[in-house]
């Protein structure tokens, strides 16, 4: 052990030496190593800090695990007696209230049961389900339901979970963001001194010596970075988390973290380099004083003798040089594109975060209590916005199809042709919704959701063959319906033939529409909306009548209702409502199941986690690294180029003619990076977009889908184009400018002309 | 014939640290149209200096330059540049070839920059690549040229604008003995095809046999090998 570190020591003194007495060739080292630092900081200290704020949120709200809704008497002494547990072990819940409630409707008093689960949470409440939940049902009335709802504690483990799960992939993907940076930088530094390699190199270096000697010197500068770019994450994240006034907390544990994800980082970073130049041939190094590695071998010669000096002659030179400067540009430019898909990643984290979804729940045990006055009373209960009523029914899962004109149909949308029919597209990749109510197309039509609509959505309430639809199917646009187009809905008679269960998809479809009898129902759009998420299948809203022929059941009916509160409820609010909503549904019985599902603490405890804020500051430091990156490349790569100013010089231009050459250079490379950021922008958008409508939730651990467009966050995009342009021409610009001062015949020939006189 | 290039009392100073280093003590040279004439001396003796000063790429702190009768020393940078890419060529020890451009392109760059009126460089061209046998080379990069490859194709950068002097220092110094040679060789033939005259600075004493006139340099004092016949060896102790 003291071995190592006497290893540690000597290496680290050897590189600090190293580091020190070439301090200005590291300092773009030292930039990116301060931006990588303080991009982990701050990631580490908010998902710290996102985790105890949840914490102190739901324990400041919630007080217990599980409520126990409309117990009656028996049930509620049952509980209170604990009349099960034998041992002291067998004890897995305390009591934390009671709360009792009068009917006036049917003089009857309920209670509401608050239990704190002992030990393991999900543990303890499977036991219980196990145990007392058959005793529980024992005491109910028939086609009663046993109603309890989990509070936002008993979800705190799943809380933490994600927490660590966002972190752990933000940081996976973020060290390899990181890797590439400063392998991209190493890369740029070993094609400028790969003379001093080729020294190194012929005096015995190897691959693992040049690793060695290379992680070690990054060891040093991140070493000398680590402090001040700590404490940089710190300031930021306190600001971003002051003005909600949480108090800071700082673990040691995140200098752990952040310096471990840099060790990974410079090991990484240092290999690749390291191993291209160990690949070379000695001789070739040594003798490549110039950027002659960095030019694309042509097979002729351009036509000299028509020429124009220095205008021609520098676009010749950059078409020499394109592999070298598509990289560079590319990687420059990566980087503030990066930053405006960050904002635009921003801006669809609080869209999934905001997006509207129902504070209650209300299930009804069995279709024969629906009737037509409940949901036109709830929706006018106080508190309550918007009421939604979901009856859906996969048209797959219920052998149904629907053919769509074929003029209503996108070519790209790749729906089955029937045999028999090419005026219509098929598809079963359909959600049929029943509609009998007008909250519920209140609901589709409300600002809160702010679809797009087209057309007239009332229409269906009194006409049975309309149809509301959307353009979209699986999140891609497949259709451009107007209203009036035709749709005829499938619905499954009998039989010809026995199908393969093993076929799927569209090869399934085929053979239904082969072997199959169906009915036809003949319907019009009477209105298209877009907006929501069709991942799993495109919604059609139809009529009751419709919908039951479909589904293959005259009695079928209403199972759930949705109920929206006002955005800005508090949690109090969101209790006086729930407690109306529950004197309300009392009337049936028990036979409605009211469900909380805590939006209104789920919006505080995510608003709270400031991941827009940081997902924005984050972009920032991406930015950062976009100049870096330019300079350094452009810096190095100019000043390789000085002995080709200087030959022009001697061979007779003039220093404004060279002037001109960089100003050409800076031109077209302030172009093309504008067009490629504005092409790589556009491309990063399109794979989050991509991503987030493509992406089952399920595989990532979400539990909805949405959609998202495409848009361009037009300020970053600004920023973003501005830097490149102005990177793109200064960098040729500064390091220009430097050299024509420094500049005289004479130096550069003393320089260049290989005497040593 | 003329006298093409003559300097006067040439001297050049140099501030190293606190001393005051000579590197051109009062040199002066007349060198007559198409002659060869070469400057030998051993490392540090200043010859290189004295070429570029002739050569308009340094200015001496006294003394004048005069090419085809101007004073290069009074020309303004612009002026000295323009000047330069129009009657002089040079050629280097490393041969200076621009990397991204081909043997062809770095011939010709020379033709862009000062493009001489009523003067055909297609016709030029065609006898400094048939003469300097570069032909099978002239799409190449330099990178995959040979050293020898390499300083012919220099060669005929410096000679595409017919200058009116050539300079060479050390042409040959990162060549192999053969490759000497034939570049040597090349370079003569050249001279005499298009008729320009050559000044050239080495220690390589086979070489310098070649000229016409030999001048040795030592210690930054320039004087003429009057012992010197054209094609005889040249003994001289460094």
């Amino acid at each position: 052990m003291s071995e190592l570190f006497a290893d540690i020591r000597t290496n680290l003194k050897i590189a600090f030496k190293s580091v020190r007495f070439n301090y200005k060739q590291y300092a773009s080292f030292f930039a990116a190593l301060f931006l990588i630092q303080c991009f982990f900081g701050m990631l580490t200290i908010s998902s710290d800090m996102n985790t105890r704020i949840t914490e102190e949120i739901v324990y400041e709200e919630y007080d217990y695990d599980v409520v126990f809704l409309d117990l009656n008497y028996y049930q509620t002494v049952f509980l209170q007696n604990d009349e099960l547990q034998v041992f002291a072990s067998d004890h897995i819940y305390d009591i934390v209230r009671i709360v009792d409630r009068y009917h006036a409707a049917d003089d009857t008093t309920t209670y509401d049961v608050y239990l704190d689960l002992l030990g393991d949470m999900q543990l303890s409440f499977k036991l219980f389900k196990n145990k007392y939940m058959p005793y529980l049902q024992q005491n109910l009335k028939s086609g009663q339901v046993l109603k309890y709802n989990y509070s936002e504690v008993y979800k705190l483990d799943s809380y933490r979970i994600n927490g660590m799960v966002s972190y752990v992939a933000i940081a996976a993907v973020m060290t390899l963001v990181s890797i590439l940076l400063i392998t991209s930088l190493y890369r740029i530094r070993v094609n400028h001194y790969k003379f001093t390699y080729g020294i190194y190199m012929s005096f015995g270096a190897d691959y693992k010596q040049l690793c060695k000697t290379s992680f070690w010197e990054m060891m040093v500068v991140s070493l000398v970075t680590f402090i001040p770019s700590q404490a940089f994450s710190v300031g930021i994240i306190y600001l971003i988390y002051m003005v909600d006034g949480f108090a800071f907390t700082y673990s040691p544990l995140v200098l752990l973290k952040v310096f471990i994800i840099n060790i990974v980082i410079v090991s990484v970073s240092v290999c690749f380099p390291m191993w291209r130049v160990s690949r070379n041939l000695v001789t070739k190094l040594l003798t490549s004083e110039d950027n002659s590695n960095l030019v694309s071998s042509p097979r002729r010669s351009f036509n000299f003798f028509n020429l124009t000096f220095p205008k021609k002659y520098e676009v010749v030179s950059m078409w020499r040089f394109r592999k070298y400067l598509a990289t560079m540009i590319v990687t420059a430019v990566g980087f503030s594109s990066i930053f405006v898909a960050g904002f635009y990643a921003a801006d669809v984290y609080e869209y999934t975060r905001s997006y509207t979804r129902p504070q209650y729940t209300v299930t009804l045990a069995t279709n024969k209590i629906y009737d037509e006055t409940l949901v036109p009373d709830l929706a006018v209960i106080e508190g309550i916005e918007l009421v939604e009523v979901t009856a859906t029914g996969e048209a797959a899962y219920n052998l149904s199809h629907a053919k769509i004109e074929k003029g209503a149909v996108l070519p790209t949308a790749n729906l089955v042709v029937p045999e028999d029919d090419d005026d219509f597209r098929v598809t079963n990749e359909i959600n049929y919704v029943m509609v009998d109510n007008k909250e519920t197309i209140d609901a589709l039509t409300s600002e809160r959701f702010d679809y797009k609509i087209k057309g007239d959505p009332y229409e269906i309430l009194t006409d049975e063959s309309a149809v509301i639809v959307s353009n979209y199917i699986g999140n891609k646009k497949a259709c451009d319906y107007e209203v009036g187009d035709i749709i005829k809905v499938a619905a499954f008679q009998s039989q010809k033939k026995q199908l393969d269960q093993n076929l799927q998809g569209k090869n399934r479809l085929r053979e239904e529409l082969k072997f199959y009898n169906f009915e036809y129902i003949e319907l019009h759009v009477c209105a298209v909306i877009d907006g929501m998420s069709t991942l799993d299948g495109s919604p059609m809203y139809v009529a009751k009548s419709v919908w039951r022929e479909l589904m293959r059941d005259d009695d079928a009916e209403i199972d759930t209702i949705d109920i929206y509160i006002a955005e800005d409820a508090t949690m109090d609010d969101a209790k006086i409502i729930f407690d109306r909503i529950r004197d309300y549904t009392s009337l049936y019985n028990g036979r409605l199941v009211l469900t909380d599902n805590h939006v209104v603490s789920q919006e505080i405890i995510t608003r709270s986690m400031k991941y827009y804020a940081l997902i924005i500051a984050l972009s920032f430091l991406v930015l950062a690294i976009s100049p870096l990156i330019w300079f350094f490349s452009q810096t190095l790569f100019v000043k390789k180029r000085e002995k080709e100013f200087s030959v022009l010089l001697w061979l007779g231009a003039i220093k404004t003619e060279i002037k001109k050459i960089c100003q050409e250079n800076g031109l077209i490379l302030a172009v093309t990076a504008t067009i490629t950021c504005l092409g790589l922008s556009w491309a990063l958008i399109a794979i989050i977009q991509w991503c987030v409508t493509q992406i089952p939730p399920v595989l990532y651990g979400g539990t909805e889908s949405f959609y998202v467009g495409i848009h361009i966050p037009i300020p970053a995009l600004i920023a973003s184009v501005l830097i490149s342009m102005g990177c793109g021409y200064f960098s040729s610009m500064l390091p220009l400018g430097d050299f024509l001062k420094r500049f005289s015949a004479t130096e550069n020939a003393r320089e260049y002309t290989g005497s040593d006189e | 014939m003329g006298t093409i290039l003559s300097c006067e009392a040439v001297i050049k100073q140099y501030r190293q640290y606190d001393s005051i280093v000579t590197a051109v003590n009062r040199a002066s040279l007349r060198v007559e149209d198409k002659e060869f004439v070469a400057i030998i001396g051993a490392s540090g003796s200043g010859k290189s200096t004295l070429l570029q000063i002739c050569a308009g790429l340094d200015m001496p702190n006294s003394g004048g330059v005069f090419i085809r009768g101007h004073n290069l020393t009074e020309m303004p940078p612009d002026e000295l540049s323009r000047f330069r890419g129009l009657y002089t060529g040079f050629i280097f020890q490393k041969h200076n070839l621009i990397p991204q451009f081909t043997a062809l392109e770095n011939i010709l760059i020379p033709t862009v920059m000062c493009n001489k009126p009523d003067y055909s460089y297609e016709e030029n061209l065609k006898k400094l690549i048939d003469t300097l046998r570069i032909g099978d080379r002239l799409h190449h990069l330099p990178s995959e040229l040979s050293g020898g490859q390499q300083q012919r194709v220099a060669i005929a950068r410096a000679l595409i604008n017919r200058p009116s002097v050539v300079f060479a220092d050390e042409p040959t110094g990162n060549l192999d003995r053969a490759n000497a040679d034939e570049v040597l060789s090349l370079l003569l033939k050249t001279k005499e095809l298009l008729g320009v005259t050559i000044i050239m600075v080495t220690h390589d004493l086979s070489i310098a046999s070649h000229a016409d006139r030999v001048y040795h340099m030592e210690n930054g004092i320039l004087e003429p090998l009057v012992s010197y016949k054209k094609g005889d060896p040249i003994v001289w102790n460094w």
